[in-house]
């Protein structure tokens, strides 16, 4: 752990520029940006305020009110959230100005409101931030601001932007905002370990293996685990054993790459023993994997990458899996960007293809091998 | 069995230049296919909900329907669906109830197939009833505060009438298969059903290809529909304000949707629920910030966002295919005139005095 006088002394100097991206379409008339920004090691302990921040950030900035983000996104608004490493931030927008766009991502990340308001009830919705099972208590309205600054200031940031706009104009209007309106450089305190009070009202169970950055088997892994109802887990977890509502294989973005997880909800709580039982019926599936249901995997995720299809092991975010939308490619670009890489959809496929039945079923056995992790929240 | 005079109407829509056909069967089900550019295209079924029908009894039972349905031929047509990279979901609403199909563009034959197949009087046997059950038991605890909240708001102006179709999962784990195979009869009701396919398609092929299909459907006597009764108009739960409207295409309508969406973009963390319901519904906004009850606001100030803002919220519905064939197929199953182009229209032209009216009636339920 760093101290708190050598992380003060770390905060006072500028904070780095982000590394601003372009993805210039030829089409449609939306602009839209996606930020990802990496969450320091150091922060650990105060991500209770960090995550305060993430959710008060949508609600405005000093150069945009929340009705003004209303009107830009056609209702939309701005949807932020974290993973386990990182904080996402993207948005929309119908405005046809490309400015707005890059003033609002601007504001967001250098000129958030952060007013603080009541804590709402946890939305007991899919993709629980993991860390909430350590928290303790609310943080408070200085702790908030001070965990944004310094993330700001201590944390790897990549902004694209997609749209039909000319090559250079996206990163020209930023540095025109960066001297028209510097980032604020006032002297953040370290926050002090803190919490957040409340508990998704959700029993889940996840299983990860480590992050990859070159995620094409474990994609093909993940479709025939748990996308679908053909799935593995739909068939095991649902259909037989009664566990769950929704469960999902995906591949969780981190700074390191991609992480494969297997996820899934319950109303009751879920004790080891019988998600061991789930394991072992998984397990016994995989072993019966065949070339049909390997191509079964493979057209569902060419056919996601295409555009046909919905089934996406890409988990980016609240709202699920990434699609070939303009949306999405913007949010998958980032993600991609962070950890030094691109997304190349024609090398995706090709490499989903090549994928043979042997190297998909030892990565599902390893993945598999890992433990368990449970939260049992607001238990009934 | 419902007697439908041969109104069979042929009659080509055309708005905003997308080519579009809307057919009346002889047995009073309307079909749409809609021509939009995409890679891919959305085939559904709706089966329109007689208002106020669900009671303590049986509440929930079209939700449970709606699973053991939608697992036709034991997930055999999931497995050929999702193989295409498709998807094939349902979903039971105050106004009705869907099975949604989104498919390759080539594959229009494959999603009409499943929807045929699940359009079928089958036998229910106990196993499904309890493994679905249990599946709507574990899908309640994804339930949103926001989504109970709404709950109790329709509760609270209906009393039973408006229980949620959601279901109590206890009640659906002990209802008899025989009760949920009649209902199930009832519900296939070509009177009150819609069939709509939306992508790039040709409309007219698409619509020989759904009359071949599905002019079998029996048209049957439907359940009069209940005179929806308000009970209160006050006092609704805290963190939202609600609107009573009434069909989608009245102006009221509009302006509780402008007014709703206005008031929405000033609050944090909010939400707005409406369902299209052809004669009574709600338009509910709300936030998910704790203790939040007065709207200061000023209406003449929302004016022109609301309209704005509801405007490109049904633009948006309609660019997509499978956003457009859910929206034109939950009005349509309802009443074979109710199209979003008329809600467009209204919104268009909102006066301020509605939109102020509508606001009011948010502010009111407060009271």
């Amino acid at each position: 752990m760093i101290s708190l006088a050598v992380l003060s002394a770390i905060v006072a100097v500028p904070a780095p520029s982000p590394a601003i991206h372009e993805l210039v379409t030829s089409t449609g008339s939306s602009y839209h940006f996606a930020v990802v920004m990496s969450i320091p090691p150091e922060m650990d302990d105060v991500r209770g305020a960090l995550q305060e921040a993430v959710r008060l950030l949508p609600d405005g900035t000093a150069l945009h009110r929340r009705r003004s983000i209303a009107d830009l996104t056609s209702g939309r608004g701005v949807q932020a959230w974290t993973t386990t490493d990182q904080v996402v931030i993207r948005a929309t927008l119908d405005s046809n100005s490309l400015t707005d766009a890059v003033t609002l991502a601007y504001g967001l990340i250098y000129r958030p409101q952060l007013e603080p308001r009541d804590a709402a009830e946890f939305s007991p919705g899919w993709y629980t931030p993991l860390w909430q099972r350590l928290t303790r208590r609310a943080p408070t309205a200085n702790e908030t601001r001070d965990a944004w600054h310094y993330l700001v200031r201590n944390g790897k940031i990549h902004v694209v932007f997609s749209g039909p706009f000319a090559t250079g104009q996206a990163q020209a209007i930023w540095s025109g905002l960066t001297d028209s309106e510097p980032p604020n450089t006032a002297r953040v305190d370290r926050p002090r370990p803190d919490g957040f009070p409340r508990f998704p009202a959700v029993n889940a169970a996840w299983l990860d293996a480590p992050p990859t950055a070159n995620p094409s088997i474990a994609a093909v892994t993940a479709m025939l685990l748990g996308q679908g109802k053909s799935s593995v887990l739909f068939r095991v977890a649902r259909q037989e054993l009664g566990l769950s509502y929704r469960q999902e294989a995906f591949l969780w973005p981190t700074a390191g790459g991609w992480q494969p997880r297997v996820y899934l909800t319950s109303a009751d709580p879920l004790p080891i023993a019988k998600l061991e039982q789930l394991k072992e019926r998984m397990l016994a599936e995989v072993s019966i994997w065949n070339e049909s249901d390997l191509q079964h995997a493979k057209q569902m995720l060419v056919a996601s990458i295409s555009g046909e299809g919905v089934w996406s092991p890409w988990m980016i975010g609240p709202s699920g899996g990434a699609f070939n939308t303009p949306e999405d490619r913007t949010i998958l670009e980032a993600f991609c960007r962070a950890y030094d890489s691109k997304f190349d959809a024609n090398a995706m496929v090709a490499l989903v293809n090549a994928a043979d039945l042997d190297a998909v079923q030892s990565a599902a056995k390893a993945w598999l091998a890992h433990d368990w992790q449970v939260i049992t929240a607001n238990p009934r | 069995m419902i007697t439908l005079a041969a109104w069979l109407a042929l009659s080509k829509v055309t708005s905003d230049d997308i080519p579009r056909l809307r057919t009346i069967l002889p047995n009073g089900l309307t079909l749409l296919a809609e021509r939009m550019p995409a890679p891919y295209l959305s085939a559904q079924v709706w089966m329109a909900a007689v208002p106020g029908q669900e009671t303590a009894l049986t509440h929930g039972y079209r939700h449970l329907l709606e699973h053991i349905m939608a697992r036709v031929d034991g997930g055999k047509w999931d497995q050929q669906i999702e193989s295409f990279g498709g998807v094939l979901e349902a979903e039971t609403s105050r106004e009705g109830t869907s099975f949604r199909i989104r498919l390759p563009k080539s594959q229009l034959p494959v999603a009409l197939n499943c929807l045929a197949a699940i359009l079928q009087e089958r036998t229910i046997s106990a196993d499904e009833v309890k493994r679905e059950a249990r599946a709507i038991y574990n899908e309640g605890a994804l339930r949103s505060s926001f989504t109970k909240r709404v709950s109790l708001a329709w509760t609270k102006y209906y009393g039973e009438q408006g229980l949620d179709p959601f279901g109590d999962p206890d009640l659906l784990a002990n209802a008899a298969p025989k009760s949920l195979e009649d209902l199930w009869s009832q519900m296939l009701n070509a009177a009150r059903m819609a069939i709509t396919v939306v992508g790039d398609v040709d409309i007219d092929n698409v619509t020989d290809q759904l009359k071949r299909k599905f002019a079998g459907i029996e048209a049957r006597s439907a359940a009069k529909p209940v005179t929806m009764k308000v009970l209160d108009v006050t006092g609704v739960p805290t963190g939202i304000w609600v609107a009573k409207v009434g069909s989608p295409v009245d102006v009221s309508t509009a302006a509780a949707l402008a007014a709703g969406l206005a008031i929405a973009s000033e609050l944090p963390d909010s939400f707005i629920s409406y369902s299209p319901i052809k004669t009574d519904s709600l338009v509910i906004v709300g936030t998910n910030e704790e203790g939040t009850d007065r709207l200061d606001l000023d209406p003449d100030d929302l004016f022109e966002l609301g309209k704005r803002l509801a405007r490109r919220w049904v633009d948006r519905q309609l660019r997509d295919p499978y956003q457009a064939a859910a929206l034109r197929g939950r009005l349509l199953a309802q009443s074979s005139g109710l199209r979003p182009e008329l809600m467009l229209e209204n919104i268009d032209k909102l006066s301020r005095a509605d939109f102020v009216a509508a606001f009011n009636q948010f502010k009111g339920s407060k009271r």
